[in-house]
């Protein structure tokens, strides 16, 4: 893309005034959104968060069936050597989960870096919100909802901070809709979860460091 | 060359990287105590409260990104709720917690009454 080599994005400060404007690499913020990438990214990092917990039990597992039910020949029936067999009604289970399965599938770093840059790019159409600078003076709740009011981010949110200090952190702890991470840990699946990516320019300009 | 433990905090740079929120949540705050500060004193040792499901290379490497200083060992220790009385009338209990004791690598020391 041989356009202008920056995008530019409005500041806002903590009350929800306009403070000027920050310019934004393209090459990061402002690319034709792969989408095959994205969906690959979202699914690595579902499926490497998945714990296999799923468990069935084997023929030996099942407690019981120790003794022969009923003697090799002369009844009839067909032979059976115990009641835990697969094919019996409470008997084991041949090829279920065995809590070993590994989840663990992996993307190329140049794909996941793509993904991350056009997550952000589709942000930046919609739901960025850059402040001046995230700082609380109190740990109170209360101060983070009348922020994100101000700056109309109500529904999910997804706050990245250059650092997480207490402050922060425990201003955010209690509101289920908001999440916070510090810009070296952003993910492509929680920006594309989120409706909002509030951040900070100390936070944005490092992200665009990363990915640059 | 030989360092002072005063000045250790700003002469090692680690590569630490950045505090999580779950970090914030394993390391809830120091437990000041005689004994907490006679270990921090003599043995380098600094005594903390944490979140009660958190185990030891959690609370090592959450320790370690928060204060960034090298971390050397990690004891845990529940301590149990007591009961208690004020006068003869109030009965009740006063909670238990998980305690830690962080081991800082020798020559480091962190700063815990920064604010």
């Amino acid at each position: 893309m041989a356009e202008k080599k920056t995008v530019s994005v409005k500041v806002l400060n903590m009350k929800g005034e306009e403070a000027g404007k920050v310019s934004l690499a393209a090459s990061v913020f402002a690319i034709e959104p792969h989408t095959q990438a994205m969906f690959n990214a979202v699914q690595v990092e579902q499926s490497n968060a998945r714990q296999a917990t799923a468990k069935t039990k084997v023929r030996h597992e099942v407690s019981g069936g120790g003794k022969k039910p009923w003697r090799q020949k002369g009844t009839g029936r067909a032979r059976a050597g115990t009641t835990r067999s697969p094919i019996w009604v409470g008997g084991g289970t041949v090829f279920g989960p065995d809590g070993n399965q590994s989840y663990k599938i992996s993307q190329n770093k140049k794909e996941y870096a793509l993904a991350k840059k056009s997550a952000l790019s589709l942000k930046v159409k919609e739901g960025l919100v850059v402040i001046d600078k995230i700082a609380f003076e109190n740990k109170k709740t209360k101060d983070c909802i009348n922020f994100l009011a101000a700056v109309k981010a109500q529904t999910k949110v997804l706050m990245v901070v250059n650092e997480i200090d207490e402050n922060t952190f425990a201003s955010v702890r209690n509101l289920s809709w908001v999440k916070l991470v510090s810009s070296d840990n952003v993910s492509v699946l929680d920006v594309l979860n989120a409706d909002f990516l509030v951040t900070d320019q100390s936070a944005i300009k490092q992200i665009e460091e990363e990915l640059k | 060359m030989a360092r002072t433990k005063k000045d250790a905090v700003t002469a090692i740079k680690h590569n630490f990287s950045k505090p999580t929120v779950r970090d914030l949540e394993v390391i809830k705050y120091p437990r000041i105590t005689e004994k907490s500060m006679s270990l921090m004193q003599d043995q380098n040792k600094v005594s903390i409260v944490v979140c009660e499901d958190a185990n030891k290379t959690e609370i090592k490497l959450a320790f370690q990104r928060i204060f960034q200083v090298k971390v050397t060992d990690v004891k845990i220790l529940n301590v149990k709720a007591k009961e208690t009385t004020r006068g003869t009338r109030y009965k009740g209990t006063l909670s238990g917690f998980k305690k830690a004791v962080v081991s800082v690598a020798e020559g480091e020391a962190i700063d815990l009454f920064k604010d």
